[in-house]
């Protein structure tokens, strides 16, 4: 509740999206075009945003951005045309990526460099991504769909394991000895970390690893609508030694232009509805401001171990839905 | 006597700069799809028939039904700018908003990240911007 005392904006968007949806839901003036009433559609907005807040704040905290929650929930859900979540999946990434940016480079967590390094990668992966999605989808339909999504859930479970094998280790994780391309591009960072009332310092390593990794991320977030945050915090942790919240701080900032980019064919093709997307989106940017501001109070562990669960789940039903696909 | 802020090296400068920028312009998208919202499921005023296109949606009909139920017209890009604004373009609008919010957002940085000698990260703000507006523009855009 202080957060809201604390934060106007949030005050003043928190009460018009409810006010509006409230409106909505009791007021609309629309007819009954098919199986579902202008009430049930109504309801399904305000559902469709108090959802998304809460799954903004999830996110935001695991630094996975909220389209690796939205997209299979909705592809598991319901009978939603795969084009049309995946468009609106971006979305979701995208705005709690957005908003959560500038508090978390405001405190610090989150590093520019660190950011527009990655930012080339991932963008221009995620382009590739998005095109390659609507080409496919042109192509070979709902069965190449059920392979990839079955891959996708396998790597998931891949990388919670290798989250959960590392362990601590991962939360800040050592030094390590800089190749000559990291020490030129001298990836180093500070931040204030409140749980151990210390300064944490790190400097990130294997950059071209890093950067080759983190093009693929963006192709197969661009490509799947999943945003991507699921495999960039594991990239920046794991592979580049950015100590866990970092990596999910910096995330949410790379999710952003990454998908910023990706989004525009979906939006060319017309896939993006905006009566679908604009619930979701409202509650990601709420949630996302909410998410921002816990993950400079929280311990590393919660948020190791929210982005474990989250990719498990994630990954199962993928897995589930990859084969029946097939 | 005020007390002393601490001094922000370039980096965090750039980086408050560009987060700022990002901040403020979802939050002005934000504003737009409610209001956009409250035209177009609060009064019925669209550019598109958007509870035909929900109910299409929903019962799981594929994307040119959907389209064909609303009567969207997506033969042209920017569908969504018309010469008169209706609540499923606003809401578009917003969205937009929001997304190209990170643009000035990287553009102020990279500014930032120049003067201070820092060229390398400031030209990977300013093609990462530029990515960003050709993607906007259709400029990479591969045949379908």
């Amino acid at each position: 509740m202080k957060l809201f005392v604390k934060i106007p904006e949030l005050t003043l968007l928190t009460l018009l999206s409810l006010g509006v949806y409230l409106f909505i839901f009791m007021a609309t003036p629309m007819g009954h075009a098919g199986i579902l009433s202008s009430n049930q559609l109504a309801g399904l907005m305000l559902s469709s945003f108090l959802l998304s807040l809460a799954i903004a704040i999830i996110a935001v905290v695991a630094g996975i951005g909220g389209g690796v929650i939205f997209t299979p929930l909705l592809l598991a859900f319901t009978a939603i045309d795969t084009l049309v979540v995946r468009a609106t999946g971006l979305i979701v990434a995208m705005f709690s990526g957005l908003i959560s940016t500038g508090p978390l480079l405001r405190h610090g967590l989150a590093d520019i460099r660190l950011i527009l390094f990655g930012a080339i990668p991932i963008t221009s992966g995620a382009v590739a991504g998005a095109y390659s999605a609507l080409a496919l989808d042109q192509s070979m339909g709902a069965r190449s769909d059920a392979w990839v999504r079955l891959m996708l859930g396998l790597i998931l479970l891949l990388v919670a394991l290798l989250l959960v094998r590392k362990g601590a280790d991962s939360e800040y994780p050592q030094p390590l000895t800089l190749d000559p391309l990291s020490r030129r591009l001298d990836l180093h960072g500070t931040y204030e970390e409140p749980s151990l009332a210390k300064t944490i310092h790190y400097r990130a390593g294997r950059t071209l690893p890093g950067g080759l990794l983190l093009l693929g991320v963006g192709f197969l977030g661009g490509f799947f609508g999943l945003g991507g945050g699921w495999a960039v915090v594991p990239v920046l942790n794991l592979v580049m030694a950015v100590p866990l919240k970092a990596a999910a701080a910096s995330s949410g900032a790379l999710l952003a232009l990454g998908n910023g980019a990706a989004i525009w064919p979906y939006i060319f093709y017309g896939a993006l509805i905006p009566a679908l997307a604009a619930p979701w989106l409202l509650g990601q940017v709420i949630g996302g401001i909410i998410g921002a501001h816990l993950l400079t109070r929280v311990k590393a562990s919660l948020v190791r171990n929210t982005l474990v669960t989250m990719l498990v789940l994630t990954a199962l039903k993928l897995v589930m839905r990859g084969l029946q696909g097939l | 006597m005020e007390p002393d802020e601490p001094t922000l090296s370039h980096r965090q400068l750039a980086g408050r700069q560009c987060g700022t920028m990002i901040y403020w312009g979802t939050l002005a998208g934000a504003l737009l799809v409610i209001l956009g919202s409250l035209v177009s499921m609060g009064m019925g005023h669209n550019l598109v028939n958007v509870e035909a296109q929900l109910n299409a949606l929903w019962q799981g009909q594929t994307l040119a039904a959907i389209k064909q139920a609303g009567g969207m017209d997506s033969s042209h890009l920017h569908w969504y700018l018309p010469p008169s604004w209706r609540g499923d373009t606003l809401i578009m609008l917003g969205m937009v908003t929001g997304i190209l919010s990170t643009i000035p957002g990287l553009l102020r940085a990279s500014l930032t990240l120049w003067h201070n000698h820092d060229r390398l990260f400031a030209w990977s703000g300013l093609i990462t911007a530029g990515l960003i507006a050709a993607a906007a523009l259709g400029l990479l855009q591969t045949p379908l």
